[in-house]
């Protein structure tokens, strides 16, 4: 058996879960997740763009619950050395927050007509894509209005992210900060907290 | 095309208040300067306006509590702009029609604001130009906007028609605006200037205070300018031969003069008003003389004889007597200067009265300021009326400049004087005056409400700024200009001859290039390496 | 009140107080029968085997040289695989107008060592009508046999033999350097239902020789090429086959001739009963075998089944895992070599101390292969839906209408 990722190395999962704002993708590799904050996209010729906005691993049968396994291990790792198995009961998912699509070769920074379809390959995207949606940030909105737990984190990661992946944009991480500062006019203190988690490296 | 600059969009306001501009994250407040001009584009319509007002603002109202960290640089860089950002106000003056049919009408006051998020733009040499015009419509150069390089430009026939002024605490670049101002009417030709050149700043050699000489109208304009002189000693220090000098005779002065002097001289009015009673008694012109020849005892006669008091009329012939040890006052009959000082003006040169050592002394300075005036003035008057209508048998235009205006023109002064006389009507007899005042607040309001136009540097104090600015509309938020402008070289026009107020840096004086860019014809001075040195600065 | 608790409880303390009784009786029988080993000799056992043939009316396995023996649990090996299979079915349905059932077979094979890895998985199988869900005899095709019960059972048994057949065969083509592979099946080899009278000889030879067996008979050609052996996992065995030959042991006669001697004494009171009676083999086996150790081979040794394994024949051993007595089942093919069987004593100790007390492999091929009540119901559903669009006309009962409502 072997898993589609060898084949296809920009291939990470494929959707299995999709309405309107976010859609769930399960990912071939146990912990194949990407990164919070990766925009991915989902379907082949007019993908719909997402940015991931939460990891969840957990079993597969919902009533199969994990058992500690490894009092007598040296290393994590062994766990799974000695219980192969578990690479296969275990589940990796992600949630997407959409942010756009593409189509007739044109990527849009707002919500799609409808969502991806099920099993639609999602895969990692280009610089370029990465620029066209670190330029626009419109989508930023959604994600901080989503009022998620992990909302602002989130925003922080995509730019983080985006900063890492397009090194050459130099004032990427400056312009955007002040993209968000206009979004968060009235409250400062998320802002704050925000850039905070936005480092310069 | 220069590549226009955005600042900002409008975001609020009134016609009342101004609209209110939010800058974008690009512009600094920083970069913006009370008193400069913008352009806004509106949707049918160009504004040209005046920022009036700059503020920092927040869309967050609890920043200023909860102050975020800002040694963080990154931090102040994405408030800044943002939460965080510059506002100013802008006074729309002018609107410019946006399709060329209404632009020939030319810019009009505003009546209305422009609307929501027009774009507001740094104003360009061409809205300068569009609205003050250019050198090449006949404009006169004054200097530039705030922060830019185009040329603004005066409209001189405007000027000539009404009296200005120049007002500005001392050492503002009141005298060098004025020069330059005087160079305008004297390159247009629409005027002769009569000066009262009180500091000898305007003829022949001014001084900057940075010390170096700076050139005088005679200097750059040879011949079409005469130079009297009231001290030829004073004018042989400073190398150069005046035209002529200047003296009068007893038979000169007049009761009036007396009313003029009575603060220098410290005299009662009963004192002054003596005077007149002299006239009366002795005659017209002999006055003077037969008062100043008499004994104590024949003065005690006189004064019962005339129904004067005593003490009184000993004092005035007491503190007359000052006026006879001037050098340039004599009992003998002299020269009629100010038959001499027409005859040039007629000719169509212009005239500056050097005062020498004796602008030190404002006793002086008034007495011969408004004995010569008095003189033309008459004759003007007569002239006038003899052309009866002929436009061309009228006298010429004419501009005279006086220095400490507010001496001759105050409350209880003006009345009395010729200068209140030309000043309050205006251009009728083709005279108007340029005054040039440290204190308008001393000078009469009624005065002052008919100087067409007014060019003010800085000021010293509020009464200033008030008497200045009163009757202007926008007058609040002109204050806020005017008492923000640099202490020099920098001054607030408003009036007949600018569409609108604004701010300017005055034109450079004293640099070669700024004498040859003024039209230096060069002059009576021959000296070739003086030359040299007006063609490279001084050194 | 439809029951009277206060009547049941005191019926509940009655039956407690007999069944302490009981437990005293059966504590005395278990030391009775541990005496008996402690004197085996194998000899003497298997000559009384021997002259009791067909009068003894149990079934004693050929027993080893020292049953009573505890062997430790052996070393295991860093690499190996284990592949389990189990499998689960739905039964013919009498709602439904059509004999149709389904074989779900799960499958987990599981590699440890440096590279380590797994795949499970699951195939289903519908068996339909006609020729599916029926056994025919090839010399009379009027003799048929309806697929269900215990025969389903058996067939499922088949299917899990074969799917792990094709597995190891699998495996071994897969694998460049081969490691030790154990394939694992949960429950008995020895197909003792199949051979009960009644059932046609034909049944028997599909289902058993030519289906079980036959899938024996690939693992074994497979085996002979590499380190592959096969198990049976039996959790809890109910099994007496042990205590058949302690019977035998306890036996005061020298021909064991059951009905000549003891045919009109009562059961419970006859002599052998007083070290067997009521016992099972993994009752001596816990008081013999301590932790992680196993006891020695035994050889089943029923008749009826002979004619049929053959080669397949089937040895057993049992198990103390930590968690019960396991027994653990091998063809003799592969419980001939000593290493073999160490190898699976060892790999089903790891899988069941993996597995917290059941083999990993198995308890995720049986994941696998369950089928849940839901998934059932959504069977059910679906053949409906197929049948009706079809046209065949179907009578369910309002109960299963109401279910159908499941459908989207
Ligand atoms: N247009 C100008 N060009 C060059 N220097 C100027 C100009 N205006 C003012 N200054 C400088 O400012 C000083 C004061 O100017 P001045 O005209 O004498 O002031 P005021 O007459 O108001 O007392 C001058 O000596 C000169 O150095
Ligand atoms: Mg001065």
């Amino acid at each position: 058996m072997s898993t589609p990722s060898y084949e296809y190395p920009f291939r990470i999962g494929e959707v299995i879960e999709s309405d309107t704002n976010e859609f769930t993708t399960q990912c071939y590799e146990l912990y194949g997740a990407p990164s919070l904050g990766t925009l991915v996209k989902a379907g082949e010729t007019e993908p719909v763009y997402g940015v991931v906005s939460y990891s969840h691993t957990s079993g597969l049968d919902p009533t199969r619950r994990p058992i500690a396994r490894g009092e007598g291990l040296a290393s994590e790792d062994l766990v799974y050395d000695e219980n192969p198995q578990l690479n296969r009961l275990l589940t990796t998912n992600f949630k997407t927050t959409i942010v756009g699509f593409k189509f007739s070769s044109q990527i849009t920074t707002y919500l799609p007509p409808r969502p991806p379809r099920i099993h639609s390959f999602v895969s990692q995207c280009e610089n370029t894509e990465i620029l066209t949606f670190a330029k626009s940030l419109d989508f930023m909105s959604s994600i901080l209005g989503a009022n998620l737990p992990q909302s602002d984190d989130v925003a922080a990661a995509f730019i983080r992210y985006a900063c890492q992946a397009l090194p050459e944009e130099t004032e990427l991480r400056v312009e955007s900060a002040k993209r968000l500062a206009s979004l968060l006019g009235n409250d400062t203190r998320r802002l704050e907290g925000i850039l905070r988690r936005i480092p310069n490296d | 095309m220069t590549e226009v600059s955005k600042i900002g969009v409008v975001v609020a306001g009134s016609l009342g208040e101004g609209v209110k501009v939010r800058l974008n994250g690009t512009t600094s407040v920083e970069d913006i300067k009370v008193g400069s001009n913008v352009v806004i584009q509106g949707q049918e319509n160009r504004f040209f306006g005046v920022v009036t007002d700059i503020a920092l603002e927040s869309s967050d109202p609890s920043l200023q509590f909860n102050l975020p960290d800002v040694s963080d640089r990154f931090i102040r860089d994405a408030l800044s702009g943002t939460s965080a950002y510059g506002a100013i106000t802008v006074e729309p003056m002018l609107t410019i029609g946006i399709d060329q049919y209404s632009d020939a009408t030319g810019p009009m006051p505003s009546k209305t604001i422009p609307t929501h998020f027009s774009e507001v733009l740094e104003a360009t040499e061409d809205d300068i130009n569009s609205v003050f015009g250019s050198e090449a419509d006949g404009g006169f150069w004054i200097g530039s906007p705030l922060d830019m390089e185009a040329k603004l430009c005066l409209d001189l026939d405007e000027m000539v028609k009404r009296s200005n002024g120049v007002f500005g605490k001392s050492g503002t670049g009141k005298t060098f605006l004025t020069r330059l101002l005087l160079i305008g009417i004297l390159q247009s030709g629409k005027a002769s200037n009569l000066i009262f050149d009180m500091h000898n700043e305007y003829g022949w050699k001014g001084t900057s205070e940075s010390n170096y000489d700076v050139k005088g109208l005679k200097q750059l304009f040879g011949s079409k300018v005469s130079v009297f002189s009231m001290d030829s000693e004073s004018a042989q220090r400073r190398g150069f031969i005046p035209d002529h000098v200047v003296s009068f005779g007893y038979s000169d002065i007049t009761p009036e003069d007396i009313q003029l002097l009575r603060e220098t001289l410290d005299l009662t009015s009963v004192a002054a008003d003596a005077a007149y009673s002299l006239e009366a008694h002795f005659g017209p012109k002999r006055w003077f003389r037969a008062f100043i020849g008499m004994s104590g005892e024949a003065t005690n006669e006189l004064a019962s004889e005339i129904n004067v008091n005593s003490s009184a009329l000993a004092a005035l012939r007491r503190r007359l007597e000052r006026l006879t040890r001037f050098d340039f006052v004599s009992n003998d009959n002299v020269e009629d200067s100010a038959e001499m000082i027409l005859q040039r003006l007629n000719s169509g040169q212009h005239v500056v009265l050097e005062f020498g050592k004796h602008g030190n002394n404002p006793t002086a300075y008034m007495l011969v300021a408004n004995i010569l005036t008095r003189r033309i003035y008459d004759r003007y008057q007569r002239q006038k009326e003899l052309a009866m209508g002929d436009k061309l048998a009228e006298p010429p235009n004419l501009v005279i400049t006086i220095e400490e205006a507010h001496r001759f023109l105050s409350s209880s002064m003006s009345g009395q004087t010729i200068f209140g006389t030309i000043a309050r009507e205006m251009r009728k007899y083709n005279v108007t005056l340029l005054v040039v005042d440290q204190r308008p607040s001393d000078i009469d309001e009624e005065v002052m409400s008919q100087i067409g136009t007014k060019v003010s540097c800085l000021l010293d104090s509020g009464r200033d700024v008030d008497s200045v600015l009163s009757g202007v509309s926008g007058n609040r938020k002109l204050r806020g200009v005017l008492a923000r402008l640099e202490s020099r070289q920098q001054a607030l026009i408003f009036g007949h001859s600018v569409p609108m107020p604004v701010v300017v840096r005055t034109r450079d004086y004293g640099s070669a290039k700024s004498y040859s860019e003024l039209g230096d014809v060069g002059g009576v001075n021959g000296d070739s390496s003086k030359a040299l040195e007006d063609l490279f600065g001084p050194s | 009140m439809a029951l009277d608790l206060e009547r049941t409880a005191h019926q509940l303390d009655t039956m407690m107080s007999g069944l302490k009784d009981f437990s005293s009786v059966q504590t005395d029988r278990l030391g009775e029968s541990l005496n008996l080993l402690e004197g085996f000799v194998q000899e003497v056992f298997l000559g009384k085997l021997d002259t009791s043939s067909g009068l003894f009316q149990w079934t004693p396995p050929i027993f080893p040289e020292s049953p009573s023996k505890s062997i430790k649990e052996p070393s295991i090996p860093v690499d190996y695989s284990v592949v389990g299979v189990d499998g689960s079915h739905i039964d013919v349905n009498r709602h439904i107008p059509v004999d149709c059932f389904l074989i779900n077979t799960g499958s987990a094979y599981l590699r440890y060592g440096a590279a380590s890895e797994a795949h499970l998985s699951s195939s289903p199988k519908l068996f339909v009508p006609p020729d599916e869900t029926v056994i025919s005899d090839p010399n009379n095709p009027h003799q048929l046999l309806q697929i269900q019960g215990t025969i389903l059972g058996a067939i499922r048994a088949v299917k899990e033999m074969e799917t792990l057949a094709m597995h190891l065969k699998n495996e071994e083509l897969a694998n460049s350097e081969p490691v030790p592979v154990v394939g694992l099946v949960d429950g008995t080899l020895l197909l003792l239902d199949l051979l009960r009278p009644g059932i046609p000889d034909f049944v028997i030879d599909s289902v058993l020789t030519e289906g079980f067996l036959g899938a024996l008979n690939d693992i074994k050609k497979t085996a002979e090429k590499s380190e592959i052996v096969v198990a049976s996992y039996i959790s809890l065995p109910g099994s007496d086959e042990i205590i058949d030959g302690v019977r035998m042991l306890a036996c005061p006669y020298t021909k064991s001739d059951c009905l000549y001697h003891c045919g009109d004494i009562k059961k419970g009171t006859r002599p052998c009963d007083s070290a067997s009676e009521g016992l099972l083999d993994r009752d001596i086996m816990s008081s013999l075998l301590e932790e992680g150790g196993r006891s020695e081979l035994f050889k089943s040794n029923f008749h009826v089944a002979r004619n049929y394994y053959g080669d397949n024949e089937i040895t057993f051993f049992y198990l103390n895992t930590g968690y019960e007595i396991a027994r653990v089942e091998m063809p003799a093919w592969a419980s001939e070599k000593r290493g073999n069987i160490d190898l699976v004593h060892a790999v089903v100790m790891e899988q069941c101390r993996k597995g917290g007390g059941y083999p990993t492999a198995l308890m995720e091929a049986h994941e696998q292969a369950v089928i849940s009540t839901s998934d059932r119901q959504y069977f059910l559903n679906l053949v409906e839906e197929v049948l009706e669009r079809n046209g065949i006309e179907f009578t369910t009962s309002q109960k299963d209408r109401s279910k159908r409502l499941r459908w989207l």
